[in-house]
């Protein structure tokens, strides 16, 4: 027998398997895109350009074990190349649970407009990234 | 400066919680996304013994 010591929610926020009537609904975790940029505090702008161009437009900055510092969008990727990444970054960005439901994150990127949002653990772990246009076909049958 | 207040509780905020933006019109704080988004539950009353 193994006790999950942290709880119920943090279960879940792990992406662990559940059961229950939300069990087979779409949630951020299996529809955030996994493959993603990434890269480290210490690169320039102009060395991740590329690299997020071809992944959505968004690169997440993380550390080495994937815990996300950061994240660059259009405003940052779109600035100077020779600048570091540590100083253009949003620092902090809002991170959201696998477990939350699709058809909430669809609400919410929509009336906030927000085209993506990371995905990450309880632990600040990055899953991948989330992006408005798949939640919103992913829920647009939902009632 | 304009002052944020979240939407839900009335709480003052730096920036949404959600989109992270100082010009967002549907201000939430962290803790209302947490209970939104089902990231955590909302106070319990205790119980007495």
């Amino acid at each position: 027998m193994y006790d999950f010591v942290p709880g119920k929610v943090d279960w879940a926020a792990r992406g662990l398997p559940v059961e229950g009537a939300n069990a087979g609904k779409p949630n951020a975790g299996n529809l955030a895109q996994r493959d993603v940029a990434t890269c480290s505090v210490d690169e320039t702008v102009g060395a991740v350009q590329q690299r997020a161009a071809d992944k959505g437009g968004v690169c997440v900055v993380v550390n080495e074990q994937r815990i996300v510092f950061g994240v660059l969008r259009d405003e940052q990727l779109g600035g100077s190349g020779d600048a570091v990444v540590a100083d253009v970054m949003r620092r902090g960005p809002s991170t959201f649970r696998p477990h939350v439901a699709a058809k909430e994150m669809a609400e919410y990127m929509t009336k906030h407009n927000l085209s993506s949002a990371p995905i990450t653990t309880a632990d600040g772990k990055l899953v991948g990234v989330l992006f408005r246009d798949v939640v919103m076909k992913a829920t647009e049958n939902d009632s | 400066m304009k002052a944020l207040v979240c939407e839900g509780c009335g709480r003052s905020v730096d920036v949404c919680a959600f989109c992270d933006s100082e010009d967002c019109n549907e201000v939430i704080c962290y803790r209302c996304v947490l209970y939104e988004l089902g990231e955590a539950r909302p106070p319990e009353p205790h119980t007495e013994d």
